[in-house]
């Protein structure tokens, strides 16, 4: 149901949009608006039972359904091509890995109960509270009280259909949310850079051990990934085909993120950044108006489901962020920068988490001229602007204490940029000249 | 320019691979069989590193970075045909050779995967059933809380939790943490706020448990 849903919200929100967009996204955006569903339910102080949640989902996806005509679900031209079994194309090679990792995943996902640290201690104890008091009023006593419910809501939403709370079964979105990941960055790069790019981007993503592990444990930094590295792409694919209509999938992707971890919050203003940037790269003489509309299309989603969760948890006094927020002595900061310096240094190279990605990330930048290549040039201002923010937040706030433990996991939520930005130079630099499947 | 089949570079690194091992005393087959293990122990916020054994309790990383440093020569010795220094051959073969290496990387990274799920899992390919082996610090946990459930079936009692000393610290603190989700519906966390009806002590001690 999840991904019927995400796929026809994304259908009606963009009818343009590529298929491979709507299948790779369809699953998150689906996850993420049935729980933001379950939310507003729960507000209302409606009964949170099978029926009530449900019917009006897949009515809703129905409907959708039917208003989108039919011809265009038979008609998807862009069919995933059956690869060569030549056994020296690293293609081949590729999808094995894919294939053995997959495997992998889903059998460590699913043959634990859930184990993890903070999955345990508040996502899915929340998910858990909610499926046995049916009621949002048992915050106060779980940790992280302001942490959004995205996740925990989808958890209880998947036990609600079980009939019954599973340890194993709340696993089930991880692996989903790392398939899509693979398939957001397979396809963005098959269409804009080259098929050559992709399977690197691919293989650079399954060579890293952290993000291939944490699609097995119910941390909610995978999801807020998938979510905001799809919004920072839309915004390009919108940008250079000037279909507006992308960045309200964008917008509603950068709400989902904010819905998922509250960093996401952030992160929405550094996609905003990148539109900003892209559209006074483009030359593009926008009249005030339309730029105005534009913004609002990237806004509309972040303000509804953001918005209702603040308000929502304001009242109630659930805003509680335990002293993690506050500022610190500034005349410290240059002693906190060099620490954040060499932590940062032992985190991206420390090879057992992401393999050789940030050494070829060093290498592309001092090496070839990526600022040549629009894509490349626009993921390194990205990546450069969430190593600002999470600069920051290490720097200027009382996370700093917390530095050290949970950088990687802050490394984590935009990878992927890290790796379709070492693929697309090494496609487009390196192997320009030998390749066969270049586009 | 560079024209150099992709199975010779795959050659050439994985001899140099099996050259420093030679060269740092360790024979193929237990080279192999050592790699997965020292790199792949897996951690919530990252992965733990362990060097090496036997004679030289050498860090993989700098093994690597040995790899890749014969490797790289060679595989410029042969690419570059002039004697005089070509940057673009270079360039190349830095790139190319970071990806051989991150491949060798992969190989062992996948044998690690199969490691960890052959230590972790046990699978009844007769039943077609797959069981996690809990740790002992889970096992304890989710054993306790079965234990309770069976005693008050789907009760929402409210309990005290008793762990008999100071629980601010692992692994107490974890297998606290744990008992309070795994007992829910039977509230030991004060969640519901409501007049607590019980204790609930262990007879076992908590701390036999060790850190997941």
């Amino acid at each position: 149901m999840p991904f019927f849903l995400g796929h026809e919200v994304i259908a009606a929100l963009s009818p343009q949009s590529r298929p491979a967009w709507r299948y790779s996204l369809a699953f998150c955006v689906g996850a993420g608006l049935i729980s933001f569903w379950v939310f507003v339910l729960g507000v209302m102080r409606l009964p949170l039972t099978v029926m009530v949640v449900n019917i009006p989902i897949f009515g809703a996806a129905i409907w959708l359904f039917i208003l989108r005509e039919l011809k265009k679900c038979i008609k998807d031209r862009n069919r995933i091509q059956w690869l060569g079994r030549r056994v020296l194309d690293f293609r081949f090679w590729i999808s094995i890995s894919v294939f053995l990792n997959m495997l992998f995943i889903f059998v460590a996902a699913y043959a634990f109960q859930t184990y993890a640290w903070d999955s345990l201690s508040y996502i899915a104890f929340q998910a858990k509270v909610v499926f046995f008091e049916r009621s949002f009023q048992y915050g106060h006593g779980l940790p992280h009280p302001s942490a959004p419910l995205g996740i925990p809501l989808f958890q209880f939403w998947l036990n609600l259909n079980l009939g019954y709370w599973s340890d194993y079964f709340i696993q089930l979105p991880f692996p989903m949310f790392f398939i899509s990941l693979l398939a957001v960055v397979w396809s963005f790069l098959k269409e804009h850079v080259s098929s050559r790019a992709a399977w690197i981007a691919l293989f650079l993503m399954l060579c890293a051990n952290l993000p291939v592990y944490h699609a097995t444990i119910g941390y909610a930094d995978l999801p807020l990934s998938v979510y905001i590295c799809s919004a920072i792409l839309l915004v390009f694919e919108s940008v250079k085909i000037q279909d507006e209509r992308l960045l309200l999938i964008a917008g509603l992707c950068a709400a989902l993120g904010a819905w998922t971890k509250l960093e996401g919050v952030v992160f929405l203003l550094i996609v905003y950044c990148l539109y900003v940037f892209l559209v006074w790269r483009s030359q593009e003489s926008m009249r005030m108006g339309k730029f105005l509309k534009r913004t609002m299309f990237l806004g509309v989603f972040f303000v509804l489901v953001f918005g209702v969760h603040w308000i929502y948890k304001q009242r109630l006094g659930l805003l509680i962020f335990a002293d993690r927020f506050r500022m610190l002595d500034l005349n410290e900061a240059v002693v906190r920068f060099k620490s954040f310096l060499l932590a940062a240094a032992q985190s991206l190279f420390y090879l057992v988490n992401w393999n050789v990605n940030w050494f070829l990330w060093i290498a592309v930048i001092v090496l070839t001229p990526f600022y040549k290549n629009r894509l490349s040039g626009y993921l390194f201002i990205g990546i450069s602007l969430f190593w600002l923010a999470w600069s920051g937040c290490f720097i200027l706030t009382n996370n700093f204490q917390y530095m050290t433990g949970v950088l990687s996991r802050a490394v984590l939520q935009f990878f992927p940029l890290v790796a379709m930005m070492n693929a697309i130079c090494l496609d487009a630099f390196i192997f320009e000249k030998t390749g066969r499947n270049g586009k | 320019m560079n024209s150099m089949n992709p199975l010779k570079y795959i050659g050439i690194y994985c001899g140099a691979f099996f050259a420093v091992g030679w060269v740092c005393g360790y024979n193929p087959i237990a080279i192999y069989m050592l790699f997965p293990i020292a790199i792949y122990d897996p951690g919530l916020n990252g992965f733990e590193l362990h060097r090496l054994p036997l004679q030289f309790e050498l860090s993989p990383v700098l093994f690597l970075a040995g790899v890749y440093g014969i490797g790289l020569l060679v595989t410029y010795g042969l690419s570059a045909k002039k004697a005089n220094f070509d940057f673009v051959v270079l360039r190349k073969n830095i790139f190319i050779g970071l990806i051989c290496v991150g491949s060798i990387f992969m190989l062992f990274q996948l044998r690690g995967q199969r490691h960890f799920l052959k230590k972790n899992v046990e699978f009844d390919f007769q039943k077609f059933t797959i069981r996690e082996k809990l740790p002992q610090m889970l096992h304890f946990a989710v054993r306790q809380a079965n234990s309770v459930h069976e005693k008050y079936p789907g009760q929402a009692l409210s309990l005290q939790l008793d762990m008999g000393e100071d629980c601010s610290q692992d692994p107490c603190f974890y297998v606290k943490r744990a008992l309070e989700y795994y007992l829910y519906p039977i509230d030991v966390a004060d969640i519901r706020g409501q007049n607590i009806e019980g204790d609930l002590t262990f007879e076992e001690d908590v701390l036999t448990a060790k850190k997941h």
